[in-house]
């Protein structure tokens, strides 16, 4: 490294000459990542970036080829040669015409940034990709340096990066942090509840040393409650779906399979690939299912007027946005709309990534599907006995509907609207379901290309299906439709043609005869009667209907006046439905064909298997149910959506990875969400590595390596310790992608044990801690100190896994809610349970927690924002349910210690903040103490200490 | 240890001039070293110090209000020329055989002015020189949810700061005991969209919006746990205090510092929110004026609030009214529901102005009156008459902190489909309220995922011509 700094800056001697160049020569050459690439990200690349569409002047300056290329007899930049390049001379241009970047754009460049990009010329322009895309870079760990204290414990490769840093700062780094308060946030840390006395006991007298403790609690299955809450938290986990109507859903297994993982130390690699795509692993077994309720933790609009396909386009474009925060690091959801003009992720990339998650079935405003979640060996038999035997009667019915059709080919366009609001869903069997609004009268049309190889009948299966009022197969109430009109018209195919082309015409195919399986007759009860003639318009009526054959099916075959010949053709289909009171149909097919003589319409067989299926879904088993990723058997075709509008599609991608950010060597054409995880979980995505390391280490030290979390791009902060965020991946590597192996590599330094004490030199030469010469106080979270609080009053109950419970909360939360909620509050021991348990309403999230900055959910949240609000000093001071656990924790001080308050208060101390009060303190409780005691009675008066010490400072903080 | 004035003087300062909400926090700390953190410049002269935003949530129909058509009387009942209605989008409507649909309702002029009102807002019609009305407003989000988001944030989706958010970000608060930021709700539920409306986006969580509950207590925890007595209260905030200075004065984090202001402001505002929203305290006379009958939860009542909060220093408050949707459906449709929907609103809206301008907090506070789209010129038939959400162009008006009084802004096409001149988009109208405020809104900016965030994104100008 150093020669070739010194080969390189003699060369560089050698072309320049005088004073000023030798003067430069002594400096280090410009490091063109940290110095260079900020400038032109910041200033240059909005206009000469990766974006295509807002590219000025066809000069690109994120590329070097882009940089050097010929401008017509000049180029920005000329290797070697600052005088000769024209980036050097636009930037310093005096006219405000031609300076760049241009006076709407932005300052001029500040003299020291002109400095830099001539030297960087200068020196021969000698680029390098952005760092975080690079492939894993190896490091030494640095040998110690003199002149600092020396570390304790000695040794850890982690301290030797961190102080070979903190030397070229001047600073030194903080002595060891007390017994006491180390304990207290390594608990803290680990487990999110304080260290009991025995702990402490232990460890301050040296009969348990530090690194079995680290162990106590990496094995214990607190640690897994507590850092599943941060997974959560990047998952945008929520008991409810979101949005206005914001309704109920279970997806707690999912939860739990999160602790359970954890708690597995199941290695991340791992960790990642099934719950992005566990469903498609072989032999994929049902917790593997469950896993990918990551992705199902997606928001669903149910608001009328929603749409099906936005809400479906909506989850999709959330989970690549958020599989590029978790995983990537990447702000790619600019990518969205155009291509990213920092980053390298182009418009095509991004939806060659929104591939992957097209070809799903979920999304739409009902939130299916989910499968069931066994809890027992007996539940598991009932769950896989009934799930066979739903798959055994789907395909039953499947076949006999379609030996009904038999002569028949199912025509399912592209094309499928409904007049006054209501959406035609093309499903997989290629039939429609109708959603959305339930207009009181409809027009459908379905219309495409069909019919290729002629036809004399058109064939239309009236479905019922479930979720239909009273099983349908149409939309009133009592599950009838009336088709007043089915009209049929024709024209030759040609792509691209407008609907009503003048030159193109529809022609009209008149119908002959129809015939219906069953026909409304009111001719008894006086009623009207509905035969299908009507609706084929071959005699004047009221339409066609069914009643009272609901909840089975039924089909019309319409018979063409004069068959159809083969050809290339575009058919327009109109199904009226104008009887009102939403007599529209709610699932229906198409179906095209050489119409036999006289068969039965709809066979027993059929209607038989629609009674069995719909029997043996009322026998489904009870027991909970958790929502999955479940791949659709027919591909969609994903196209870009043009600046970012699903209205708009374009040309067609096939799923991919972006270039850029690719240093993974693979051969085969990725296909499915199994090969994109595959893709992120392999061993040499050292993007992801970083990323994640990153993350583990911010969540222990309060900022990251990486201080942008969620940007690892151009405009992110580069890493503070560069070589020690390689030698952790490298180590993660190592350890074989173990969580617990690698938290338990950094709580071990002497870095995390340092004392947090802020003293004046650090606070003046580092205020931010970049250069960690101190640990940091960190704000606990909303549920750390209820947890806390649960556990020093001796009322935690630590049963895990199952459904929400719901501790109680002020009347009146849900006031600003638009649907109202119930909140019932639990009773013992579910009261007390921890608080990753609580249940999450998305519209109004506990209050508590939201008051401590706990993520709404709407959107993954790699960082927490840590505030400092009067609300929640009212909220500690005043909360009921803290008041509850004061008077818990008062309880047990007055049981279990015997004597006076001052013993009495000192085992508070230790149970609260894990040391003995300060003299001063003792007064300042005692004091408050007596006071309340002589106004009510000792419980009250210990009450009172109890809720001062919750609200301590000190206790509200990680040391 | 520092001495004790300073440190009070310390934390007043934190309290007051930051955003009197608490000091700085940790997390805007690390924001600012790791991303270049904030850009606020106040370089414009200010016109206005605060905002009230009257938002009518559900979108009032601009034909039954504001927008006498007669061509649209006379096209009663046929459909729209497929050159409009081709390409457009409505949320349950069909462009296409949907029919137009004149309204019932009779238009006058009124004031020095002379704009139309109709006569389901007779109060109203009796401040319209007082009032500046945008009459070709654009939105873009056909939904509730994503249209009042975007209103308030500038964007369709989750994840931005709030207006007010931004608000508070550029001027801080200039309440003692209370939130900057407050947010008020009558109606029969909350605004479709939720908490993010008034959130604080990538911005500091202290500056969000603080809903303020519609009875009982305005925030969560106020009042004093039962069983506690206001001495030991009292004696509880004065121990905590000396415990968490002594604390200070060991381990020297400014953010104890922070939160011992924090508990100040909280034992203060113990105090002076009952006071607050106690509106026994007004004149009769102001009661009346407003239409505050009793202490049941209702506009009027939050009007009359909004008024007393800004007094107190409040930098914006945001009111929201339930129900303004019209589709057709029994409780929403343009006849009763929408009669109801004005009486509610009409009385106080006016009279809030009426206040305002004769305390003289007129000429420093805009009020904005808006709902977040329009309805349809075409009608929307179900079991009653209604109209659909319309996006082409609204209505809505504002008034004081700088605008033209008595004055009228654009105007739509013969229907009322389209703008046809004046047209103003919504981030035009979050540019034109920072200007008042003081703010060039293309430098009120926030470093946030390696982009200076605005509240107005890429867009927004000043709508010069309503400035005063």
């Amino acid at each position: 490294m150093t020669l070739r700094r010194l080969a390189l800056a003699s060369s560089w001697l050698a072309v320049c000459a005088g004073a000023l160049a030798r003067r430069e020569a002594a400096q280090q050459p410009v490091a063109f990542a940290r110095e260079v690439q900020p400038i032109l990200a910041e200033n240059c690349l909005a206009c000469h970036g990766a974006d295509p569409d807002g590219r000025k002047a066809g000069l690109r300056l994120d590329t070097r080829s882009g940089m050097l290329a010929d401008l017509g007899g000049y180029a920005a930049v000329v290797p070697g040669k600052p005088e000769e390049s024209e980036l050097l001379r636009r930037v310093t241009a005096p006219d405000d015409d031609e300076r760049m970047p241009p006076a709407e754009h932005g300052e001029r460049l500040s003299g020291s940034a002109i400095e830099v990009l001539r030297r960087w010329i200068a020196e021969g322009a000698r680029w390098q990709g952005h760092w975080a895309y690079q492939p894993l870079r190896a490091v030494e760990v640095p040998a110690e340096v003199p002149g600092l204290a020396p570390a304790d414990p000695p040794g850890h490769p982690i301290d030797a990066f961190v102080r070979a840093r903190l030397r070229r700062t001047g600073l030194q780094p903080s002595p060891p942090a007390p017994a006491h308060v180390l304990l207290r946030r390594l608990a803290l840390d680990l487990t999110g509840l304080p260290p009991t006395p025995a702990e402490l006991r232990e460890f301050v007298s040296g009969r348990t040393t530090y690194e079995e403790l680290v162990d106590r609690y990496l094995a214990s299955p607190a640690f897994a409650v507590h850092w599943a809450r941060h997974w959560l938290d990047l998952a945008r986990y929520a008991d409810s779906h979101g949005f206005t109507i914001d309704g109920e859903r279970s997806i707690w297994p999912w939860r739990d399979w999160v602790v359970a993982a954890i708690d597995a130390d199941m290695p991340f690699d791992r960790f990642t690939v099934e719950q992005i795509a566990g469903d498609l692993l072989p032999h994929a077994t049902r917790a593997q299912r469950v896993a990918t309720g990551f992705h199902r933790n997606t928001q669903v609009n149910q608001e009328g007027g929603a749409k099906d396909e936005e809400n479906r386009v909506n989850a999709v474009i959330d989970r690549v946005n958020t599989t590029g925060a978790v995983w990537l690091g990447t702000t790619i959801g600019c990518a969205q709309c155009h291509t990213h003009k920092f980053d390298p992720v182009s418009h095509d990339e991004y939806y060659r990534l929104f591939a992957f998650f097209d070809q799903t079935v979920d999304g739409g405003v009902s939130a299916e599907p989910s499968m069931l979640v066994p809890r027992n060996d007996d539940e598991e038999a009932a769950a896989a006995a009934w799930e066979s035997e739903f798959e055994r009667l789907q395909a039953g019915y499947d076949d006999a509907r379609d030996r009904a059709a038999a002569g028949f080919a199912t025509w399912q366009p592209a094309r499928a609207w409904g007049s006054n609001g209501p959406e035609l869903r093309p499903e997989e069997d290629g039939s429609y379901r109708v959603l959305g609004q339930n207009a009181v009268y409809s027009t459908y049309v379905l219309q495409g290309r069909g019919g290729g190889d002629g036809f004399a009948a058109l064939r239309l299966e009236a479905l019922p299906a479930s979720g239909l009022s009273a099983g349908g197969p149409g939309r009133a109430r009592n599950g009838n439709f009336v088709l007043q009109h089915a009209r049929l018209f024709v024209r030759p195919w040609r792509e691209g043609a407008a609907d009503a082309e003048p030159d193109l015409p529809w022609r009209r195919l008149p119908f002959a005869q129809a015939r219906a399986d069953v026909q409304q007759d009111g001719s008894a009860s006086g009623g009207k009667s509905y035969p299908v003639a009507t609706a084929a318009g071959t005699e004047p009526g009221a339409g066609w209907a069914i009643a009272p054959a609901f909840d089975t099916p039924h089909v019309a075959e319409f018979t063409l006046e004069q068959a159809v010949d083969a050809g290339d053709w575009e058919l327009r289909l109109e199904l009226q439905q104008e009887h009102g009171s939403s007599h529209c149909l709610g699932a229906f097919r198409v179906a095209l064909g050489h119409a036999p003589a006289d068969d039965t319409l709809v066979p027993d067989a059929w209607s038989a298997a629609w009674r069995a299926l719909r029997v043996h879904r009322g026998r489904k088993p009870r027991m909970p149910t958790t929502l999955v990723m479940q791949a659709r058997q027919h591909p969609r075709t994903t196209r870009v959506f043009h600046r970012g509008s699903f209205l708009d599609p374009r040309h067609e991608v096939r799923p991919g990875f972006p270039a850029n950010l690719d240093c993974v060597a693979t051969d085969a054409e990725p296909a499915d969400r199994l090969d994109l995880a595959r893709w992120l979980a392999h061993r040499d995505n050292a993007l992801v590595q970083r990323v994640t390391v990153n993350r583990w280490w911010q969540q222990l030290f309060g900022v990251g390596i990486v201080a942008t979390e969620n940007d690892f791009g151009l405009r992110g902060a580069p890493p503070t310790h560069p070589d020690l965020l390689e030698w952790l991946v490298a180590e993660f590597r190592r350890v074989r992608f173990s969580r617990k192996a690698l938290l338990r590599r950094i709580v071990t330094s002497a870095t995390y044990r340092q004392d947090d004490t802020v003293d004046s030199a650090q606070r003046d030469r580092d205020p931010g801690n970049r250069w960690l010469g101190r640990q940091r106080r960190l704000r606990l979270s909303g549920e750390v100190l209820r947890d806390a609080a649960l556990a020093i009053s001796s009322l935690l109950e630590t049963r895990m896994g199952g459904p929400p419970v719901q501790p109680p909360q002020p009347d009146g939360v849900f006031s600003f809610t638009q649907s109202k909620k119930t909140w019932q509050a639990s009773t013992p021991p579910d009261r007390f349970r921890r608080s990753l348990y609580t249940r999450i309403w998305r519209s109004s999230p506990y209050p508590f927690q939201a008051v401590f900055d706990t993520p709404q959910a709407n959107v993954t949240c790699t960082r927490r924002s840590v505030s400092n609000t009067p609300l929640q000093a009212l909220t500690m001071a005043n909360d009921p349910m803290l008041l509850e656990l004061a008077e818990g924790f008062a309880g047990r001080l007055l049981r279990e210690v015997q004597g006076d308050d001052r013993a009495r208060l000192d085992r508070a101390f230790l149970l609260a903040l894990g040391r003995e009060p300060r003299a001063a303190e003792v007064d300042l409780v005692l004091g408050h103490l007596a006071r309340v005691t002589a106004a009510h009675d000792p419980q009250h008066g210990w009450t009172a200490v109890a809720r001062l010490i919750f609200n301590l400072d000190e206790f509200l903080n990680r040391p | 240890m520092t001495p004790l004035p300073e440190r009070i003087a310390r934390r007043e300062f934190l309290a007051r001039n930051t955003l009197g909400l608490g000091a700085l926090a940790f997390g805007d700390l690390v924001r600012r070293d790791a991303d270049g953190g904030d850009r606020r410049r106040r370089d414009l002269a200010p016109r206005a110090k605060r905002v009230i935003w009257l938002f009518m949530a559900g979108a009032p129909s601009q034909f039954e209000l504001f927008e006498p058509k007669p061509t649209l009387q006379r096209l009663h009942g046929q459909t729209l020329p497929p050159s409009l209605s081709q390409g457009k989008r409505f949320a349950f409507i069909d462009g296409a055989d949907a029919k137009l649909l004149g309204t019932e309702r009779r238009f006058a002029r009124h004031g020095q002015c002379g704009a139309w009102m109709s006569e389901l807002l007779p109060h109203t019609a009796g401040i319209v020189d007082d009032l500046c009305f945008l009459r070709a407003v654009r939105a873009t989000q056909i939904n509730h949810g994503p249209a009042k988001l975007f209103m308030n944030t500038g964007f369709g989706q989750f994840g931005r700061p709030s207006a007010g958010a931004w608000v508070l970000y550029g001027l801080g608060s200039e309440a003692d005991d209370l939130p900057g930021f407050v947010v008020l709700q009558s109606g029969s539920r909350g605004p479709r969209g939720g908490a993010p409306l008034w959130g604080n986006g990538f911005l500091s969580t202290r500056l969000a919006g603080t809903p303020f509950r519609a009875q009982g207590d305005p925030v969560l925890d106020l009042q004093t746990p039962a069983g506690v007595d206001p001495t030991e209260q009292a004696d509880f905030f004065s121990t905590l205090g000396a415990m968490n200075e002594l604390a200070a004065g060991t381990h020297h984090d400014p953010e104890t510092e922070a939160r011992i202001a924090a508990y100040e402001l909280a034992f203060r505002m113990q105090a002076s929110t009952p006071e607050l929203v106690d509106l026994r305290r007004e004149p009769q006379s102001m009661r009346r004026l407003y239409g505050v009958a009793d202490d049941r939860p209702s506009f009027a009542r939050n009007c009359l609030l909004a008024r007393r909060l800004i007094e107190r220093g409040c930098r914006f408050v945001q009111l929201y009214h339930a129900d303004w949707d019209h589709h057709g459906d029994p409780s929403n449709h343009i006849g009763a529901p929408l009669d109801a929907r004005c009486r509610e609103v009409d009385r106080a809206s006016a009279a809030l102005v009426l206040d305002l301008k004769q305390r003289g907090l007129l000429d420093d506070t805009l009020v904005i009156w808006s709902g977040e789209f329009g309805r349809t010129p075409m009608g929307e038939v179900r079991q009653f008459l209604g109209r659909d959400h319309h996006i082409e162009a609204f209505t809505l008006w504002m008034a004081g902190g700088g605008v033209r009084a008595g004055h009228s802004h654009g105007e739509t096409d013969e229907i009322g489909f389209g703008p046809v001149q004046g047209e103003v988009e919504i981030h035009d109208l979050h540019a034109t309220m920072l200007h008042l405020l003081g703010f060039d809104h293309t430098k009120l900016t926030y470093r946030f995922q390696g982009r200076d965030h605005r509240l107005t994104d890429v867009h927004g100008r000043v709508i010069r011509d309503i400035l005063a």
